[in-house]
């Protein structure tokens, strides 16, 4: 997949992962017994905020590129190894491609824009909000 | 008790395409439609189910591809016509492809399969379900394509055979009810 997150931006401050839902409908009845539709395999949706804290103007330079580089929440892309630094690489894969088989089905957007805050001269931080989304 | 369905339904859309020496009715197609009909000129087989998403599942010797579709109701009435059935795509080549093989998906004929399936999404035996419809049309948006299709049967109602009401056709009868045949 072309544009890749930058590895370059480094590894996150924070991270707070969310894991992704199935696709169910659920009816509960008067009674209180509930009725559940699933209506696919495959998982999605899974969220992954992100904090840069008091990162460079080199990297607020980089994240912002690969924003444009991707028009913003339009296009996917896959995550980069740094994002999630820290994990084994067994658990890091299936985060990555959205599933336990690993198979890359699914890839990662920008949830909404990110936000920057200036903290000092020179130095911001940014909080980005990634969401996984079913690959074509 | 709750309980969970897993239901995956397989869309069969034969379409012929409109040319100058084709039929402009589906009374050629209908009469067509056999065994061989893929082989027909001018006439396409589209098989996809929705519920294995970015997979090729075979049912009944033919491979359904993954497609994100959905299907919207029915209405029924007695005389067993005007039933109305729509599939709804997000807009993406699959569909394009579909609504223009078959001339604005008024050229076709749909094979709707719903087959449930267990707790491990293996199919149940004995649990699928085929109606039949013909296109009446498309209707389109920003985001996604409606296929439209109306029942098979294109009843005429003077001509419909007449049912007479009997105890094995609607049950007991009761004393003072309205009468649902069924």
């Amino acid at each position: 997949m072309a544009n890749p997150f930058p590895n370059a931006a480094g590894k996150p401050s924070q991270r707070n992962f969310t894991f992704g839902e199935y696709p169910v409908k659920i009816y509960r009845s008067l009674s209180g017994q509930t009725m559940r539709r699933s209506f696919g395999n495959k998982a999605y949706g899974a969220t992954l905020e992100v904090s840069f804290e008091n990162v460079s103007e080199a990297v607020l330079g980089l994240i912002y590129d690969h924003y444009h580089a991707v028009f913003g929440t339009t296009n996917g892309f896959e995550l980069s190894s740094n994002i999630l630094a820290g994990l084994t690489t067994e658990v890091a894969d299936k985060i990555k491609a959205g599933n336990k088989n690993k198979d890359k089905s699914t890839l990662w957007y920008y949830q909404e824009t990110p936000q920057v805050q200036s903290t000092f001269r020179s130095l911001s931080t940014i909080q980005i909000t990634f969401v996984s989304e079913l690959s074509a | 008790m709750s309980y969970t369905i897993s239901i995956v339904q397989y869309f069969e859309l034969t379409t012929l395409k409109a040319t100058a020496t084709s039929p402009k009715s589906l009374s050629n197609l209908n009469k067509e439609f056999s065994s061989n009909l893929s082989s027909t000129n001018n006439v396409t087989i589209h098989r996809y189910q929705n519920f294995f998403v970015n997979e090729a599942k075979s049912f009944e010797g033919n491979t359904y591809n993954f497609a994100p579709f959905r299907s919207e109701g029915t209405v029924n009435n007695l005389g067993g016509d005007n039933s109305l059935f729509s599939v709804l795509f997000p807009f993406n080549e699959i569909v394009i492809k579909l609504v223009e093989e078959g001339n604005q998906n008024r050229l076709s004929r749909l094979k709707f399969t719903t087959q449930w399936l267990n707790s491990n999404y293996i199919p149940l035996s004995g649990k699928v379900y085929s109606e039949y419809y013909v296109g009446i049309g498309a209707a389109f948006s920003d985001t996604t394509v409606e296929l439209r299709f109306r029942n098979a049967m294109d009843s005429v109602s003077s001509r419909f055979p007449v049912r007479s009401i009997s105890r094995s056709l609607v049950g007991l009868l009761p004393l003072n009810s309205t009468i649902s045949l069924q």
